[in-house]
């Protein structure tokens, strides 16, 4: 199996994409570790009820941008699964949508807090047995807003999803003396996610239709894998040939 | 001719070495400039244009990550010089860290001086431009937001952050008349100038450069990089400032939503 044996923890903010990636990599043999934003319960009934839920422990955050509770939670997973070989954020969140002008300072603060500081924020607390070990690899879900311009993007989103590739493009390079690779994926519409309208009515792909958690999870296993430690510091655009058109 | 002549800029940063030497272009070219910064220290290294032009260069202490005071830089250029014409950002704070070792607080103020601070000047200039119909706005980004060369985490981050934010400005503010666009400069020749600290900016130890092809801190060729122009390894300013020119005029009003990559080839490298 691809992932046997191999430990694997999930920021996701609660959409099928944490949760297909969680599915498809213990089918694969990975010990996963899933976080996900409340409500508590919500995911793990998901995992019941969708997903094979072997090798795959359950967490919920309220927050992944503060460091006193992802420091707390990184020391109670790694007790838990002892240390890890793979990281993969999938975290989003909706600015108001409005005039451009009228989004509060608060809200949009909030939202880039949610999606790049959260982000950050995840890999200071697991990367470091990475580091330790040198071998690992890092994934981040981004999307479609932060690679180009979709009308209608709220400039929070866009500003917070173009911020994770500098985080993408700083973490290869920093850590490739670490042998630990980061990449990108930025997905367009996809199937069971809460996503905006901007992103839903005005990104289609070839085939027109929406990805699906799996296709999402595919491309981040592919990342994940040993065998792809010659990619790093990339971003897969993976909308379905949306740039194509 | 003149390219700006009769127009107006607000320079937001306006002490940084760069906006002083972009300075001098937009006297020759005919504008007038409100020149915007932190400190009344910034300023110094303008002097010499400033007393050649008093009636066209302005000064102003306000803060970029204050938007009432941002608000009252855009009033203040009204005032004295009839209307807004540019915005040209050159705000910009690098910070220190990785993503391990990054202090929780030079994270913040990367993102409110490199991000939510533009925004806070576009959201100012905006009724002054709109009023008009017609706006040119640049804001000064780095390849450290587009490639990676060693820096900062913050650094790298708020600077890909900030051309994000300025691609969703250029759309939502195209149908005012207003461009906007970034551009992402390598390394800069600032001899001629004295540094000055960045407010609030902890300095970040790094090793020194290495030669290119060598093994850099992030490993074997991660900081590689340089100009592929003969025997011009960094930008003189004042090539930095003609395209600053370039963007602020009407040279440019087919161009909204971009990143100008100013590096002397860099991308060709492998």
């Amino acid at each position: 199996m691809r992932f046997e044996n191999k430990k694997v923890v999930i920021a996701s903010s609660g959409g099928s994409i944490g949760l297909r990636t969680a599915g498809l990599m213990a089918e694969e043999g990975a010990c996963v570790a899933l976080v996900s934003l409340p409500p508590e319960g919500k995911v793990s009934a998901q995992l019941t009820d969708e997903v094979a839920c072997e090798n795959i422990v359950s967490y919920t955050v309220s927050d992944f941008a503060s460091e006193e509770e992802m420091e707390a939670l990184s020391k109670k997973i790694l007790e838990k699964i002892g240390t890890v070989d793979v990281i993969v954020t999938a975290l989003i969140d909706k600015a108001p949508e409005g005039e451009w002008n009228e989004i509060s300072d608060e809200d949009a603060h909030k939202t880039v807090r949610n999606i790049l500081t959260g982000a950050e924020t995840v890999l200071k607390f697991f990367l470091p047995p990475m580091i330790e070990k040198e071998s690992g690899h890092v994934v981040i879900v981004t999307s479609v807003a932060g690679r180009t311009n979709v009308p209608g993007t709220p400039w929070p989103e866009a500003l917070a999803y173009a911020g994770l590739g500098g985080v993408i493009r700083n973490g290869a390079t920093v850590f490739g003396k670490n042998s630990v690779t980061f990449n990108g994926v930025a997905v367009g519409p996809v199937e069971g996610m809460d996503q905006p309208a901007y992103i839903t009515e005005n990104v289609s792909g070839i085939w027109g239709r929406k990805a699906t958690g799996d296709d999402v999870a595919n491309a981040v296993m592919y990342l994940s894998d040993d065998l792809s430690c010659w990619n790093t510091g990339e971003i897969v655009d993976l909308n379905g040939g949306f740039f194509a058109l | 001719m003149q390219k700006l002549a009769n127009r107006t800029a607000v320079f937001i940063g306006g002490g940084s070495a760069v906006a002083t030497v972009a300075l001098r272009h937009f006297m020759k070219e005919g504008a007038n400039v409100l020149l915007v910064d932190v400190k009344d220290e910034y300023f110094e290294r303008s002097l010499p244009e400033r007393q050649q032009y008093p009636d066209r260069i302005k000064t102003m202490v306000a803060s970029c990550t204050v938007p009432e005071e941002m608000a009252q830089a855009m009033a203040y250029a009204k005032e004295v010089f009839g209307k807004i014409d540019i915005l040209c950002y050159y705000s910009g704070f690098h910070g220190m860290g990785n993503i391990m070792t990054v202090p929780e607080t030079q994270w913040n103020i990367a993102l409110e001086v490199n991000c939510f601070g533009f925004y806070n000047a576009v959201r100012a200039v905006y009724p002054y431009m709109k009023e008009n119909q017609y706006g040119r706005i640049m804001n000064f980004a780095s390849i450290g937001g587009r490639a990676n060369r060693g820096v900062a985490i913050t650094y790298a981050t708020s600077k890909a952050g900030t051309i994000g934010l300025t691609r969703a400005l250029a759309m939502a503010l195209a149908k005012d008349g207003i461009t906007i666009n970034s551009m992402a400069p390598a390394s800069l020749d600032t001899s001629e100038f004295e540094r000055i600290a960045e407010k609030d900016s902890v300095p970040m130890k790094r090793p020194p450069m290495p030669p290119p092809g060598a093994g850099g801190p992030g490993g074997p060729g991660a900081t590689r990089g340089g100009s592929f122009i003969p025997d011009r390894p960094i930008a003189d300013l004042n090539e930095i400032a003609h395209v600053i020119v370039f963007m602020c005029s009407d040279d440019s009003a087919f161009l909204t939503g971009d990143c100008l990559d100013i590096n002397g080839g860099q991308y060709m490298q492998p």
